[in-house]
């Protein structure tokens, strides 16, 4: 049974498996986080997302939260660094 | 463009937020589905926007975050109809401006005829107006292409016409026909005869044998250029046609005899003339300066204005008639009156003529007086006539 469901969990794709929010880039202008679950800092240099998994902060020149919904947050600017804190 | 219309319709505040935990309003926003834009720091704040509806909703999720809001700028429908409530005469004004356009819009105000250079306007305009096309008429009511039909079938000197109904302005577009291209007669044999008695004072002659000279005296119909021409040289020896050009210059002697009443009657324009003036709006006229001829004869000369706004002529305008009138008067007629109808003739009937001498002389017969002018003038009297050869 065990094996059967290892068997399974292998053939889902990656960000499903663990839960893992979805981040995609447009150049270094805009970032779209998919599967965040809130903002915990913001301001025009520094935004930091929290998703399940780590914290993701984006850090650059004139940021700014373009869009928010529960899951979903798009940031634009001028992206000069990213990092993951879990 | 269609989702910034419908949040003007609803209508935005813009917000200022400041406090200790802007992230966690943030958050709770989000989590209780409240919708914000364009939320970004500015300084130690932060701006944003949402709907007005949604801003009553926020104040406790404000109060638990630590964060003081405060209105920055209130736009929208909802809140410039709040401002203009006192004054319902502009939305009253709104309402009616809209149902006079609708209705306005259902008359032809103006007929712009365009390409017509020969054609006069007014006949143009005459032939629209038997098909129901003039200024005021009801749109719906013309047919446009049986004015179409019926403008070709009046004016045969168009060969392509259409109406365009262009808001409330009919724009008649119009092609001519062109014309016939003026045919050069073929150079037929032919002699130049004299159409007048008179001596010769100067020949210029192009084509033909000359057959007067300078100071022959010529009577009516001789020749002058004949339209057989000697070959010069060996190879045309024979006798040849051509047809005969060239002017040949005549002293002519012209009479004219002119007479006049002693006692004549005679119309003369009344000093006063009346003015006739009616406000005209679409078919509706409305008489604002009624007036009636006084004289004898009268004479009326039709003005329409028509008030223009930005290019574009509105159904408004003023017509007015001027009512000349005319009198007739008893007059004496003398000979220097008799001698000025002499010298008017002179000038439209001999102008383009030399006059070299000039005599008149006066007799009286009962109750006329005659006047008899002798002129003699130099003149082209050179004109062609046809040689038919067998």
């Amino acid at each position: 049974m065990r094996k059967n469901i290892n068997k399974i969990k292998s053939s889902v794709p990656i960000e499903f498996n663990y839960n893992l929010p979805i981040i995609e880039f447009t150049g270094n202008r805009r970032a779209t986080i998919e599967g965040s679950t809130g903002v915990l800092h913001y301001s025009g240099d520094m935004i930091r997302i929290n998703t399940r998994k780590f914290a993701a902060a984006f850090s650059g020149r004139g940021l700014t939260l373009k869009c928010i919904s529960p899951t979903c947050v798009i940031i634009e600017g001028f992206i000069t660094n990213v990092e993951f804190i879990s | 463009m269609l989702v910034k219309l419908i949040r003007y319709i609803k209508g935005y505040v813009i917000f200022s937020l400041t406090g200790r935990y802007p992230e966690r309003f943030i958050n709770l926003l989000n989590r209780n589905g409240v919708n914000y834009r364009e939320l970004f720091p500015k300084g130690d704040k932060y701006i944003g926007q949402m709907a007005a509806s949604d801003y009553l909703k926020i104040r406790k999720t404000a109060r638990i975050s630590s964060v003081r809001l405060k209105i920055e700028r209130k736009a929208g429908l909802p809140f410039l109809i709040k401002t203009y409530k006192v004054r319902k005469g502009i939305a009253v004004g709104a309402v009616l401006a809209v149902i006079i356009m609708s209705v306005l819009s259902m008359f032809v105000w103006d007929v712009k005829l365009n390409g017509a250079e020969n054609l006069s306007e007014s006949s143009i305009c005459a032939a629209l107006e038997s098909s129901g096309l003039k200024p005021g008429a009801f749109k719906q009511s013309v047919d446009f292409e049986a004015a179409e039909r019926q403008l070709l079938l009046k004016l045969p000197q168009i060969r392509w016409v259409s109406i365009n109904a262009l808001n409330s302005i009919a724009e008649v577009e119009i092609k001519e026909k062109f014309k016939k291209p003026s045919v050069k007669k073929g150079k037929y044999p032919c002699n130049l005869t004299s159409s007048a008695d008179g001596v010769i004072t100067d020949t210029l002659v192009s084509a033909g044998t000359c057959m007067v000279k300078r100071g022959t005296a010529v009577s009516e119909n001789q020749l002058l250029v004949s339209t057989v021409v000697e070959g010069t040289n060996e190879l045309q020896d024979k006798l040849s046609y051509v047809h005969s050009e060239g002017m040949i210059y005549a002293d002519v002697i012209e009479k004219r005899t002119f007479s006049l009443n002693k006692r004549s009657k005679v119309i003369i324009p009344d000093k006063n003339y009346t003015e006739k003036s009616s406000l005209k709006f679409l078919w509706a006229e409305l008489l604002i300066k009624p007036g009636s001829p006084g004289g004898e004869l009268n004479c009326p000369v039709f003005h329409n204005e028509r008030l223009c706004f930005n290019e574009v002529t509105l159904p408004l305008g003023i017509n007015s008639i001027n009512i000349y009138s005319f009198k007739t008067v008893n007059k004496i007629n003398d000979k220097i009156l008799l001698k000025k109808k002499a010298l008017l003739s002179e000038a439209f009937n001999l102008g383009e003529f030399k006059i070299k001498r000039k005599k008149y002389s006066f007799k009286e017969l009962n109750d006329k007086i005659i006047l008899n002018s002798t002129y003699t003038v130099n003149k082209n009297i050179a004109v062609k006539k046809r040689v038919n050869i067998e």
